[in-house]
C-alpha cells in the first residue's frame, strides 16, 4: 500500500498542496483526478522524491521508498530524446537490477514499436507507449503513471486500456493522474479527487455507482462544479 | 559498478562535443603554426636582404601568439561551460533525463561521481592530446627552420616553463601536477555545487543562482580572506599547511553541500 | 459490450451474462470465459471482472471448483428463473413507458399481437 501521510508543497506564495493524505492498494487501480494544475503531478513527483515535501511523508508497504519496487512514467520521455528505444532499454538494464527484456520484447510487440527509432521522432501515443513499456519492464509492485492518455490517439489509448485489464498488470498496484477520466472510467477501482491542492473526494467506483448511482463525472461535476 | 556503468554512458554521450573541442582546437593551433612559419620566414628573409642578421627565434614566440593562446583559452572555457552543462542539460529539454537519473535504484552521490569523473577525465584527456600537439608543433617548428637554416633558441622544455599557461598545465614535478589536478577539480566541485544549490530551489526565479552564487562566493573567499590577514605572520612552511588544509576544506565543503543538495533539496 | 456509467460494472457484466444464459448462447454446464480472458475482451478492471464472478457465484448463477475453469450452472430452476427475471423487467421498462401513454390494457395486447405478427418487432431488447 502506497501511504501519502499529510504532505504539503508550497510553490512561490501559493500552497500546491496542503495537507494531503491518502492511500493506493497494491492490485488496485488508484485515480488520482484533478483539473489542470491541481498539484496531481507535483504528488507523483514528490511520492518519486523528485521535489521534496515541505511537510508529511510517503510510505510504500510501511516502508520509506524502494526504488526497486516503483516504477514512475512521466507524461514524456525520461531519457535524452536522440536515445533510440534500443537504448533506452540497455541503459535501463544497467540499472534496474528487476528490469525483465522478455516482458520488455513482449510489450513491444504488443504495442508495436520499433525499437531502432529515437524518441524525437515519436508521435506523443507511441512515446507514452514506450514510457509504460519501460516502466512496467522494471517488474515493479508500485507503478505511478502521470497523464498517461493526455493528448494521445484513439489506438494508443485502447491499447494502453488493454494492456490495463491485462494479467501483466495483475498484482500491480498502479497510481495514475489524469483530468480525462473518460478514458479509464472502467479501468480504476478507486478515485481520489484533488481540488486547489486538498482532497475533496475519497472512494471506491463502484460503491459510488452502487449506492449512489452516480458516475466519476458525476461527481467530478459536483465537486467542480463544471 | 554502477559509478563505471554511468560513468561510460556519460562518456559516451560526451565523445561528440569532446572530440569536436579537439578537432577545433588542432585546426586553429596547426593553423596559426603554419601562418606563422610563413610569415617568420618572410620576417627573416627580409632581414637578411638588409643585412641584419641579428635574429633568433624561439617555440614560446609562437606559443605567446593571440591564436595559440585564444585556443588555450576556448578549451578552458568550454570545460567550465561544460562542467555546469553536463547537470542542466539533464534538466532540459523534452526528455527530462534528471527524472530517470534520480529515480533509479541507486545511490545519487553515484551520479554525482560520474559526473565529476566524466569532467576530470576529459581535461586530462585534453591535457594528454594537447601535449601531443604540442610536440607534433614543436618537430614541425624545428624542422622547419632548420631547413630554412633560421637560427632558433630554447628548448621544448624551456618554452612550456616559461609560458603562463602551459606551465600549470605540465608543471615540470609530479607533486606539482597533482595539485594541479587538485584544484582543478575543486573548481569543478565549485561548479556542480552551485548547479546543484541553484536547482534545488522550489521557487526557482532570478533570484536562485544569484543566491546559489553568493553561498558559494563567500565559501571561497574566507580562506581567501583569511590568508591575506595571515600571510605576514606565518612562515613558508605554515603558509604551505594552511593553503593544503583550504584546499581540503574546500573541497570537503562543496562535497557536503552537492550531497545534500543533491539527496534532499532537489527539484524536478 | 458498452457500460453504462452510472451502474456498478460488475452488475452490468452480471446482467450480460444473465442475457447469454437465458438466450441459450451460455448452456448450463458450459465454461465460463477466464476472468482474465474476459477483463481484456471487455477492457475493464481484473477486479471487477473478480467481482462480478463472485456475484454470480453467490447468485448460484456459477460454480467454480478450485483451480478450475467457472462453470454454468446446471441446475435448471435458476436458469428458469434468470430467463423470467429477464422478461419481467423488459416488462417493466415497457409498461413503466406505455403508462404515461393511457393505453387501455386490451388495446395494448392487440397492437402487440399485431406486430408480432408482422414482425417489426425484432429480438432487440434481449441482445446486447
Amino acid at each position: 500500500m502506497i501511504e501519502v501521510l499529510g504532505v504539503k508543497k508550497r510553490y512561490r506564495r501559493k500552497q500546491v498542496i496542503e495537507d494531503v493524505s491518502f492511500t493506493a492498494n497494491k492490485g488496485e487501480i488508484t485515480c488520482l483526478i484533478g483539473l489542470n494544475g491541481t498539484g496531481k503531478s507535483t504528488l507523483l513527483k514528490g511520492i518519486m522524491g523528485l521535489t521534496p515535501f515541505d511537510k508529511g511523508s510517503v510510505l510504500i508497504d510501511g516502508k520509506p521508498i524502494d526504488l526497486n519496487r516503483v516504477a514512475f512514467v512521466a507524461d514524456h520521455a525520461m531519457f535524452p530524446i536522440h536515445f533510440t528505444i534500443e537504448q533506452c532499454e540497455a541503459f535501463m538494464k544497467d540499472f534496474y537490477p528487476t528490469f525483465d527484456s522478455a516482458l520488455f520484447a513482449r510489450l513491444v510487440e504488443d504495442f508495436k514499436l520499433f525499437p531502432e527509432d529515437k524518441l524525437s521522432e515519436l508521435s506523443k501515443g507511441t512515446l507514452a507507449k514506450a514510457n509504460l513499456a519501460l516502466g512496467i519492464a522494471q517488474d515493479p509492485d508500485y507503478l505511478l503513471l502521470d497523464e498517461p492518455f493526455s493528448g494521445i490517439d484513439v489506438f494508443s489509448k485502447e491499447q494502453i486500456v488493454e494492456l490495463f485489464s491485462s494479467e501483466i498488470m495483475e498484482s500491480r498496484g498502479v497510481l495514475i493522474t489524469t483530468h480525462e477520466i473518460e478514458d479509464i472510467e472502467y479501468l480504476i477501482d478507486k478515485a481520489v479527487m484533488l481540488n486547489n491542492g486538498r482532497i475533496v473526494r475519497e472512494f471506491d467506483v463502484e460503491d459510488v455507482r452502487f449506492i449512489h448511482g452516480k458516475s466519476i463525472v458525476d461527481v467530478m461535476r459536483e465537486e467542480y462544479g463544471a | 559498478m554502477n559509478l563505471l556503468k554511468l560513468l561510460s554512458w556519460e562518456v559516451e554521450r560526451v565523445t561528440k562535443p569532446f572530440l569536436t573541442l579537439v578537432a577545433g582546437l588542432i585546426v586553429i593551433q596547426f593553423g596559426y603554426l603554419g601562418y606563422f612559419l610563413w610569415d617568420e620566414t618572410n620576417f627573416y628573409e627580409q632581414l637578411r636582404r638588409e643585412g641584419n642578421a641579428d635574429y633568433q627565434l624561439s617555440f614560446l614566440n609562437y606559443l605567446n601568439g593571440t591564436p595559440y593562446l585564444l585556443s588555450l583559452g576556448i578549451a578552458v572555457a568550454a570545460m567550465l561551460l561544460y562542467s555546469v552543462w553536463i547537470w542542466y542539460r539533464d534538466f532540459q529539454g523534452r526528455g527530462t533525463f534528471m527524472m530517470r537519473l534520480l529515480t533509479m535504484p541507486q545511490k545519487r552521490m553515484t551520479l554525482f561521481f560520474a559526473k565529476l569523473a566524466t569532467i576530470l577525465m576529459m581535461t586530462l584527456g585534453l591535457f594528454a592530446i594537447e601535449w601531443i600537439a604540442l610536440k607534433l608543433q614543436y618537430i614541425a617548428f624545428t624542422s622547419w627552420f632548420d631547413g630554412k637554416m633560421i637560427p632558433m633558441g630554447g628548448s621544448f622544455e624551456q618554452a612550456i616553463s616559461y609560458h603562463g599557461m602551459l606551465m600549470v598545465m605540465y608543471p615540470s614535478s609530479l607533486i606539482n601536477f597533482v595539485i594541479h589536478q587538485l584544484i582543478i577539480t575543486i573548481a569543478v566541485l565549485f561548479i556542480f555545487a552551485f548547479v546543484l544549490i541553484e536547482r534545488s530551489f522550489w521557487q526557482r526565479t532570478m533570484w536562485s543562482p544569484v543566491l546559489s552564487l553568493s553561498i558559494l562566493v563567500v565559501i571561497l573567499t574566507i580562506p581567501i580572506l583569511g590568508y591575506a590577514f595571515l600571510s605576514n605572520r606565518l612562515i613558508y612552511d605554515e603558509t604551505i599547511v594552511y593553503v593544503g588544509m583550504v584546499l581540503v576544506v574546500w573541497a570537503s565543503v562543496t562535497i557536503w553541500l552537492g550531497r545534500r543538495f543533491l539527496q534532499t533539496k532537489l527539484n524536478v | 459490450m458498452q457500460f453504462n456509467t452510472r451502474t456498478p460494472v460488475y452488475l452490468q457484466v452480471v446482467d450480460y451474462f444473465k442475457k447469454k444464459m437465458a438466450l441459450g448462447k451460455l448452456k448450463a454446464g458450459d465454461e465460463m470465459p477466464s476472468r482474465r480472458e474476459l477483463a481484456n475482451d471487455l477492457k475493464i478492471n481484473p477486479n471487477t471482472v473478480q467481482k462480478a464472478f463472485k456475484e454470480m457465484e453467490d447468485q448460484q448463477l456459477i460454480t467454480t471448483e478450485r483451480n478450475r475453469p467457472s462453470r454454468v450452472t446446471t441446475d435448471g430452476t435458476v436458469l428458469a428463473q434468470i430467463r423470467s427475471e429477464i422478461v419481467d423487467d423488459a416488462v417493466a421498462v415497457f409498461v413503466e413507458a406505455i403508462q404515461e401513454l393511457d393505453v387501455s390494457v386490451d388495446e395494448l395486447v392487440d397492437k402487440i399481437k399485431r406486430q408480432y405478427k408482422e414482425g417489426t418487432y425484432d429480438d432487440r431488447s434481449v441482445g446486447s
